[in-house]
């Protein structure tokens, strides 16, 4: 595996197994490090990860202890029980997130909304910043976080080569991912022949 | 807050997205005051300007290519 420059990750490994994926992270108003300005203050606040955002929010109490003021306004569309769907408008600020272990996102709008379980929701745009796993193996839920995206992460393809060694039986794959593995095999002949 | 520049921006989309297209704009009032690359840098600038609280930033991207934030589970808004 090759490394790119400036990578950073942490890993969160819980003893059991969990229904929820939070850690506690720092939010400061946003500033570009490294020009000179003082940095602003920075609290840390309990964060629950959810692939089901497509944004990042902070809590209102968020807002009012880092004294931050919105610079826009946005339209979010809240999904709730039997699918039904409501749009509301909302302020957004500009913030600097900092995960565990100093992974920091500078300038990341934000909108402002009552969250269950935590004062941010990371929202897949922080989660298309790098490449996340998570894994329950040994009943342990641990989930890590690198940035910026480093390789491309598939299991499927890690079955087959551990198979492909020496002396080592193809694991049985259903009647679909036999397909898909087909279709793969032929599509990489293709561009095999075209090159 | 903010509402009379957001207000502003839906009323003034189209002449707007024309003119700026991909850039970041200020907004205070019913003016664009600056247009930059970056979110950020227009923060900073419009921070030293105005003060905080007094500026809307606004990406000029046309409605299909704007991403509304959409939410699942766990949030609720007033």
């Amino acid at each position: 595996m090759r490394f790119h420059t400036g990578l950073r990750a942490f890993t969160t490994r819980s003893t059991g197994i969990v229904r929820e994926l939070i850690n506690e992270i720092d939010v400061c108003e946003a500033y570009a490090p490294g020009t000179g300005r003082p940095a602003p203050v920075r609290c840390r606040y309990k964060a629950v990860w959810d692939t089901g955002a497509t944004g990042t929010l902070i809590s209102q109490k968020i807002a009012q202890e880092l004294n931050l003021q919105p610079s826009g306004r946005e339209n979010v569309i809240a999904v709730g029980p039997g699918g039904q769907s409501n749009t509301y408008e909302t302020n957004t600020y500009l913030v600097n997130i900092y995960l565990p272990n100093e992974v920091g996102i500078v300038g990341v709008r934000v909108g402002e909304g009552e969250i269950a379980g935590g004062d941010v929701l990371l929202g897949m745009d922080i989660i298309a910043f790098g490449d996340f796993t998570i894994t329950n193996y040994n009943g342990q839920t641990w989930w890590s976080f690198r940035t910026p995206p480093n390789e491309g992460i598939d299991f499927v393809e890690e079955i087959n080569e551990y198979y492909k060694r020496p002396g080592m039986r193809m694991a049985s794959l259903s009647p679909e991912e036999r397909q898909r593995q087909r279709n793969r095999d032929k599509k990489g002949r293709q561009k095999h022949r075209r090159k | 807050m903010l509402d009379r520049e957001f207000e502003y921006y839906k009323t003034h989309e189209n002449e707007l997205l024309e003119r700026y297209k991909g850039k970041f704009i200020a907004i205070v009032g019913e003016e664009v005051v600056g247009v930059f690359d970056s979110e950020l840098e227009a923060y900073q600038q419009m921070k030293e300007k105005y003060g905080l609280g007094k500026f809307l930033l606004q990406h000029c991207v046309p409605i299909k290519d704007r991403l509304i934030q959409r939410y699942h589970s766990r949030v609720a808004f007033r």
